[in-house]
């Protein structure tokens, strides 16, 4: 039986299963199925638009999103080509109170598996784009703060840490420049 | 002849035709892609000219070997998105149905222009298509007057339709001289995001005629959002707080305060979401996120 999940139990900055590299989904089953279905549900309750596997401890390579009420789940994903440049305030579900203005490229193309093992190319824009380049890092081990530019990287550390410490709730917005 | 491209033009080619007025070909700009895998898509004249069986050409060249033979050959534009060259023109007369009183708005977006200068009345020319963009003698205008709450994409409706009208009436009746345009120009270059992006410490009746235009946008709560759209709000006199921000009036109302007056909101569409009611987004930005879209 699935264990009850809350939004608390999203892993947060500082836990190593974030720094780790998933590893690729070679089977799937009713568990992996089940794994999907407890993501969607924590996503929901944060609430975020998107969630990587190892946002809930769990180092496989799968993400769940949703935009525009459009559920998907995507199996290890790849970024196959980007261009362009966009800005976005980007925030993270675990890196909670942090809002930084990322510059990522615009457009991708990405690759990878639906939960019915089909290969899937998605070409994305803008905000799903920006989804995809951010779930990717989490499954790669990369986050936000390794995306800033140096000065953004050390007010963002130093302010996210007065925050975590109980400095704040108010939540941080971090510029380009 | 009839060039033409979007559905503004639609109107004109259905009314020529109606007229029992002989259309040889249709000249129309290629196919254009819409959204990113669809497959590249005809446009609203074409397709309105295979219904009526046709022939249809990309290219304004074909004019030329199209009118051969033809006794007082005459071609009629209405939004083509080119320039017809001179060459062509210079054995095709043409006229061209533009949707202003001319010479006020010559140029690629005359009745977004009209709108973001709060002009009151607007109409649509026939006139003779000329080198110079605009420029030429014209045959016949209708005039009409512009609603207060108006889109752009309603007047443009309003004014191909009458327009249509006027155009079939002048090309059956026969074309004498035109009149040379009168006045100042006026040139309505194409609208860009920049236009568009509102300033809530201006005026009120700026930003709702930037919302009529369409594609307007702002920041709210963080997020990038086109306001689809808005109304006025009848302030008692008191600024409804610092411009730019956004409160719930006792009427429900998602109002937002101007540096002059008020605006309520009435459609939005955050970034890479649906356009959703102002009264559902209130609840929704108030209510989930603290200031963005967070990932997970």
């Amino acid at each position: 039986m699935a264990r009850r999940i809350s939004a608390t139990d999203i892993r947060v900055y500082g836990d190593p299963v974030l720094r780790a590299e998933a590893s690729r989904i070679t089977d799937i089953d009713d568990s992996l199925i089940g794994l999907a279905e407890r993501m969607f549900e924590v996503m929901y309750r944060a609430p975020g638009i998107g969630l990587a596997g190892p946002q809930i401890g769990v180092e496989k390579q799968i993400f769940v999103y949703d935009l525009d009420d459009d559920p998907q789940v995507i199996l290890n994903p790849v970024i196959v080509e980007s261009s362009g440049e966009w800005v976005y305030d980007e925030g993270c579900l675990s890196i909670p109170g942090l809002f930084v203005e990322v510059l990522r490229p615009k457009q991708i193309l990405v690759r990878g598996w639906t939960l019915a093992g089909e290969e899937v190319e998605v070409e994305a824009d803008e905000l799903l784009a920006r989804l995809f380049q951010h779930e990717v890092d989490h499954l790669n081990g990369v986050l936000m703060f390794d995306r800033m530019t140096p000065d953004q990287r050390e007010s963002a550390l130093s302010e996210y840490q007065r925050r975590a410490d109980g400095a704040s709730v108010e939540p941080i917005h971090i510029k380009l420049a | 002849m009839f060039l033409g491209t979007p559905e503004a033009a639609v109107p004109s080619l259905l009314a020529v035709h109606a007229a029992g007025l002989p259309v040889r070909l249709v000249v129309t700009r290629g196919d254009a892609r819409r959204g990113r895998r669809e497959e590249p898509s005809p446009s609203p004249v074409k397709r309105a000219a295979i219904a009526l069986g046709i022939p249809v050409s990309h290219d304004v060249g074909d004019v030329v070997a199209a009118v051969a033979g033809v006794h007082d050959p005459l071609g009629v534009v209405v939004a083509y998105g080119r320039i017809v060259p001179s060459a062509v023109l210079d054995l095709v007369p043409m006229v061209n149905l533009h949707f202003s009183l001319l010479p006020r708005w010559r140029g690629a977006a005359p009745v977004e222009r009209a709108i973001l200068a709060g002009d009151r009345e607007t109409g649509a020319c026939v006139m003779e298509l000329v080198a110079e963009l605009d420029a030429g003698p014209v045959h016949s205008c209708i005039r009409t007057s512009i609603g207060g709450e108006e889109s752009a994409a309603e007047l443009r409706t309003r004014l191909a339709e009458s327009g249509a009208t006027e155009l079939a009436h002048c090309c059956a009746a026969g074309f004498g001289e035109g009149r040379p345009q009168d006045g100042v120009p006026t040139y309505a270059a194409k609208v860009g995001p920049s236009d568009v992006a509102i300033d809530w410490s201006g005026a009120a009746s700026t930003v709702l005629r930037q919302v009529r235009v369409g594609g307007a946008h702002t920041s709210l709560r963080g997020v990038r959002t086109r306001i689809v759209r808005a109304r006025p709000v009848q302030t008692s006199g008191d600024p409804a707080g610092e411009s730019g921000i956004v409160t719930r009036d006792h009427d429900g109302a998602v109002v937002v305060a101007c540096g002059v007056g008020s605006v309520a909101l009435v459609e939005v569409q955050p970034e890479g979401r649906r356009v959703v009611d102002a009264g559902a987004w209130w609840n929704g930005a108030s209510s989930s996120h603290l200031g963005t879209v967070r990932f997970g």
